[in-house]
């Protein structure tokens, strides 16, 4: 008899048991609303990020056309930064709910721009996103215990195993295709959603293929898990308290107790630090000698050091100084940040090896390109552009050019 | 290799040991096609334990056990493809019909029967065909074990074992099951039996073993007319002995 036709069979019996079917439904509908919420949210983002890019343009040439000077026009011109959704980023939110995603600077001091909204309360980090990620990760599991559980155990406890052993001859094999038809039947109402989300979007057939992978390999294991409960001489009700055991010991203990130990080994920076210290530095620069501001400024930018001194009681060099300075002053701390996210993150992946829900939101977020490296790489490109800004500005500031908009063709444009 | 005088199921020094206990102790019988051998006995004597042995499900310590010449442990699939098995509650898939029921376990057995075997087969065992479709939740006990009895007469196996197959069933649903045994005794098919249903036995059975702690105790054969007909045993002469033997 060929597989097909003996898969065929069990899936025949399967979708006759009304609580699995129900169950694998369930499941299904609720991987559709996360596609559905997943779809939305990118599209809110991608409307907003043209909206304000139309509106950014428009914004900046009425800046610099009512500015009198390079100085003013840098102070007044802003520039849109934006990190569009990824084609997966519809399947896991991840950092896009609490890391900027847009965000519009000036050639002032940076850090402070980039930090200033970690004083916020992200609320959406406290109850986290419903997103086909968390959908895979944690839900999926519960739903395959749910169809797999007693899928020896309800025989046993029916009786039937004798008549099953004497009907199939080889009752392994027969294990063997009814795990195959509830896989199948998991992996359809998990992965059509998203095929279909995709699909509507025009997401690549490989990134959906490495998705879908991941999305196979979670319930491979999890199936692994489950059979090496349901083969055991035990009761259905003590298999399913087992494996809720199980999964409520890697899905909430072991996350929640690998971020205490996270939090213990390696606290992080407060981002607000960095925005304060740049602010008390650039603040304070107003009160010192402007000495004080231009002679290590000259230091890390000696292609400036030669032009006239600022005798003025104001003029844009200085100011544009010691918004440099301020940056200078707070990159240590910024540093230091970003090598705390980076090594929190490599200890949560510690803690994704012994938490399979742990390691496939962040395989999903890692080719959803929502991860934290995703983030820390935007705000660097944030850095890169910053710094474009300021090595347009500083020759016409350093050099005390005069004023024109035909000069600004130039203008570092953020793509 | 099965030749003519292969029996179609032999028991022979079987030891059969389940939680360091004996289940079966040095047990001895074999039919050939067209035999019934009823084993009976008290709870916990072993009878559904030569059944689950004769299956391959338990595996014996000692002796052995062979269905038309072939070793549960050695060749189990080849065993139970040659004998179908009627539990005592007829387990049958509840959220199916007894049509739907039928077609599955023969599917898994690798039978293919056509609707006309499968209704035939149900109006040999009686089951009327408002039922058929309908789920087997709402059967009682005996109509679920004439659809169990039905899979058996369409797997069409050479060796089939009943355990406790008239437990439970109404004296009218008993006389029909006998007969359904007697015709597929008739047909060649080997039977064995476990039962507490001495007079059930008596009429069906060409042979009856007497099982306790694990030993077959005593036996009868049923003696046989001038055409080879098996005559009914006498059952008073049978619990006669069979009280003396429990007594002793």
């Amino acid at each position: 008899m060929n597989l097909l036709h003996c898969l065929g069979r069990e899936a025949g019996l399967f979708i006759r048991t009304r609580s699995s079917v129900a169950a694998l439904a369930l499941l299904c509908v609720l991987a559709s609303i996360a596609i559905g919420l997943g779809h939305a949210e990118v599209q809110r983002q991608e409307a907003s990020i043209e909206r304000v890019r139309a509106l950014d343009v428009t914004e900046r040439e009425s800046a610099l056309a009512g500015a009198p000077d390079f100085g003013d026009a840098a102070y007044a011109a802003y520039h849109l930064t934006w990190n569009p959704p990824s084609e997966m980023a519809f399947t896991a939110m991840g950092q896009r709910d609490i890391a900027p995603w847009m965000l519009r600077v000036r050639a002032l001091a940076l850090e402070g721009q980039i930090h200033e909204t970690d004083s916020f309360n992200p609320e959406l980090s406290l109850t986290g996103r419903f997103d086909y990620a968390f959908v895979m990760a944690f839900l999926l599991p519960l739903f395959a215990i749910v169809v797999m559980y007693d899928m020896v155990s309800a025989e046993r406890e029916a009786g039937r195993i004798p008549l099953l052993v004497a009907s199939a001859g080889n009752v392994r094999r027969l294990w063997w295709q009814r795990t195959a038809v509830r896989v199948l039947g998991l992996l359809l109402a998990c992965l059509v959603p998203m095929w279909l989300g995709g699909l509507i979007i025009g997401t690549s057939a490989g990134a959906l293929l490495t998705a879908s992978a991941i999305v196979l390999v979670t319930v491979l294991v999890w199936t692994a898990v489950i059979l090496v409960f349901s083969f055991r001489p035990w009761s259905s009700a003590v298999i399913a308290t087992s494996l809720t055991g199980v999964w409520l010991t890697v899905a909430l203990i072991l996350p929640l107790g690998g971020k205490v130990l996270i939090d213990y080994l390696e606290p992080g920076i407060d981002g607000a630090q960095i925005a304060l210290l740049q602010r008390e530095t650039v603040n304070g620069a107003w009160d010192l000698p402007k000495e004080a501001t231009m002679k290590p400024f000259f230091v890390t930018h000696p292609e400036w050091a030669d032009t006239r001194p600022v005798t003025e009681p104001f003029h844009w060099k200085w100011y544009y100084a010691f918004q440099q300075r301020g940056d200078e002053v707070a990159a240590e701390l910024s540093g230091a940040y970003r090598a705390a996210i980076t090594r929190r993150d490599e200890l949560t992946g510690w803690v994704a090896l012994l938490s399979p829900p742990v390691a496939v939101q962040r395989a999903l977020q890692r080719l959803a390109g929502t991860d934290v490296q995703a983030s820390l790489a935007y705000e660097q490109r944030i850095r890169i552009f910053h710094e474009q800004l300021r090595r347009f500005y500083y020759p016409f500031l350093f050099n005390e050019e005069p004023y024109g908009l035909e000069s600004l063709k130039d203008l570092p444009r953020f793509e | 290799m099965r030749s003519a005088t292969t029996p179609a199921l032999l028991v022979r020094n079987l030891h059969v040991t389940r939680g360091g206990k004996d289940v079966l102790n040095n047990l001895d019988f074999q039919l050939a096609a067209g035999e019934v051998f009823a084993l009976l006995g008290g709870n916990g004597a072993g009878k559904s334990t030569t059944l689950l042995t004769c299956i391959g499900l338990l595996a014996p310590s000692r002796g052995e056990v062979r269905v038309l010449g072939r070793a549960p442990s050695e060749e189990p699939e080849a065993v139970r493809a040659s004998l179908a098995y009627l539990s005592e509650t007829a387990t049958l898939y509840e959220h199916l019909s007894a049509r739907e029921n039928l077609r599955y376990f023969l599917d898994l057995a690798g039978k293919n029967a056509g609707n006309e075997a499968l209704e035939a087969a149900l109006d040999t065992v009686g089951l009327q065909p408002a039922a058929r479709d309908q789920r087997t939740a709402r059967f009682s006990k005996g109509m679920r074990q004439k659809v169990a009895i039905a899979l058996a007469i369409l797997r069409e196996t050479p060796v089939l074992l009943l355990d406790e197959p008239t437990s439970g069933l109404d004296p009218v649903a008993v006389d029909e099951f006998n007969q359904l045994l007697i015709t597929l005794r008739n047909r060649g098919v080997a039977v064995l039996m476990v039962t507490h249903d001495l007079y059930g036995a008596c009429e069906v059975a060409t042979s009856i073993g007497l099982l306790r702690d694990g030993r077959l105790v005593s036996s009868f054969v049923a003696d046989t007319d001038a055409q080879g007909r098996h005559r009914p045993l006498d059952v008073e002469m049978v619990r006669h002995a069979f009280s003396a033997r429990t007594s002793a």
